[in-house]
């Protein structure tokens, strides 16, 4: 009972909103039409899943995220470390990530579809591109900030270069990778939705539009809600995987 | 960035419109991807004629006006959610379910709402870059060293002073690095925002969308080149105002 009433505080905002929401509905003081009640969204998500509107969109939408998001930390990754390493690597490489962070780079979206059209491979592209910064970023300052009496230690000890790479300086970079990863995975999943709501034949963004052009709003909250959904176990899914192979930290 | 990257940075970019140019005009690149001539007599006609001004006005007048809004909501609020302890559990679940939520899937939702007007483009702009603001400031506010605030409180301060003259200048790297994010955001929205729905007004984004439909390569160059400029300008902007106030700060960025 005691620890109900602890969730009921700790929750209260949601419950807040819930109540003001399901009120509006009931005093109608927006049209229906446009305020749908909650169960009723919930009952519409159902349906999307139960008839299969959302596995066929769904895999397409994560085909996307993962494709670009791999590419990025494959791509991302050892540039960033090589960066830390070879002075010369960083000084033709640094200055565009420094001029390309602050810039809006979905802005170029449009020009990729000229380039590659509509399907998938200009949206991967656009992932990739987009999570390219966080990766690179992290990684670069994290191996730059890995102490040096760790690498002198090793050095002393008589490692070689290969083994202080794979047995100190990666795994005292993993840490920062894992943040680069964790900014760059929900990053991927905007992305995602983004361009293919400005255009596709297919996916989460799409079916998202489409059911716009209905002018239902509870089947549009009901896609919300399910993109909710993904984003937050995208989310999770990142935890747990940082949880098991940097779990020292 | 000290002086040689930027050189180096000039130099590269130098390069790339020159090898650019060369590829266009031997024509090994399809006629779609213009050429930095083509696009740059482009810009010069759309800035005399004074369009690619007042487009530029209409789109920073929406990420604007929402920054602001970021800036003053998301300060006061990640403040006192991180000062006092039940605001902080009340925002905690709103926080945790909408900020993983993609914004832009809301923008068909406000979109019957609020019409497709600047109500619903600012109201979609404030809420993606509202998030990384309350968060960082309620972070700041938390790494706010408690002896501060115990000496403040053996002085006698009020608890009003305590916020204003010690809790707000002790996590203002962290409100900055927030805000930095925030900034980035919202011009992500201005031109996504922009590019989604039907294109009717003024805006960069309606001018890529524009010449898009029209086939117009050379225009969308123009706009993402401006949008791009604008990104960059306003971070510098930040930065700059940030090195002025946190001039007693070690990392400045």
């Amino acid at each position: 009972m005691k620890k109900g009433w602890k969730f009921l505080i700790e929750y209260q905002s949601l419950i807040w909103i819930v109540v003001a929401w399901e009120l509006v509905v009931f005093l109608q003081i927006m049209p229906e039409r446009l305020f749908p009640s909650l169960s009723k969204v919930l009952v519409v998500a159902f349906e999307l899943i139960t008839t299969g509107m959302l596995l066929e969109n769904l895999p397409i939408t994560l085909f996307r995220v993962f494709a670009g998001f791999a590419l990025a930390a494959v791509v991302g990754v050892p540039l960033g470390l090589l960066m830390s390493r070879s002075k010369l690597l960083n000084d033709l490489v640094q200055p565009i990530f420094s001029l390309g962070f602050p810039i809006p780079r979905v802005a170029l979206y449009p020009i990729l579809v000229f380039i590659l059209g509509l399907g998938s491979a200009s949206k991967i592209t656009m992932i990739f591109l987009e999570c390219l910064f966080p990766i690179v970023l992290n990684t670069y300052y994290g191996s730059t900030r890995v102490g040096k009496l760790y690498l002198w230690a090793a050095q002393n000890m008589g490692a070689n270069r290969s083994q202080v790479f794979w047995r100190v300086l990666l795994p005292a970079t993993m840490p920062s990778i894992f943040t680069g990863l964790k900014i760059a995975l929900p990053m991927a999943f905007i992305i995602a939705i983004l361009t293919e709501m400005i255009g596709a034949t297919a996916g989460m963004g799409y079916l998202l539009t489409y059911m716009s052009a209905s002018l239902m709003q509870e089947k549009v909250l009901a896609c919300v809600v399910l993109i909710t959904l993904v984003g937050y176990l995208l989310n999770l899914l990142i935890q747990k995987i940082q949880r098991k192979y940097v779990f020292w930290q | 960035m000290d002086k040689r990257l930027q050189k180096i940075a000039a130099i590269e970019i130098v390069v790339l419109l020159a090898i650019w140019q060369a590829l266009a005009s031997l024509e090994w690149i399809p006629a779609y991807l213009s050429s930095p001539y083509v696009v740059g007599s482009e810009m010069w006609a759309l800035i005399v004629s004074g369009e690619l001004f007042t487009n530029a006005a209409s789109s920073l007048y929406r990420s604007l006006v929402s920054f602001l809004l970021v800036m003053v909501l998301g300060i006061v609020l990640g403040i006192a959610a991180g000062f006092f302890k039940p605001v902080g559990i009340f925002f905690q679940p709103i926080v945790d379910v909408l900020n993983p939520v993609p914004k832009i899937a809301l923008l068909p939702i406000l979109m019957v709402w609020f019409g497709i007007s600047d109500t619903t483009r600012i109201l979609l702009i404030f809420l993606t870059a509202f998030f990384p603001c309350f968060i960082a400031t309620k972070d700041g506010v938390h790494g706010v060293k408690q002896v501060f605030v115990w000496a403040a409180e053996n002085m006698g301060a009020s608890k009003f002073q305590i916020l204003w003259k010690v809790i707000l200048p002790a996590s203002l790297p962290k409100i900055f690095d927030g805000l930095r994010v925030s900034l980035g955001l919202t011009f992500v929205m201005m031109f996504s925002s922009e590019m989604i729905g039907s294109s009717n007004g003024l805006g960069l984004g309606f001018m890529i969308l524009l010449a898009d439909m029209a086939g117009r390569t050379d225009l969308m160059f123009v706009s993402v080149f401006f949008i791009a400029l604008l990104g960059f300008l306003f971070d510098r902007i930040l930065l700059a105002v940030r090195a002025r106030l946190l001039w007693w700060s070690e990392n400045r960025g």
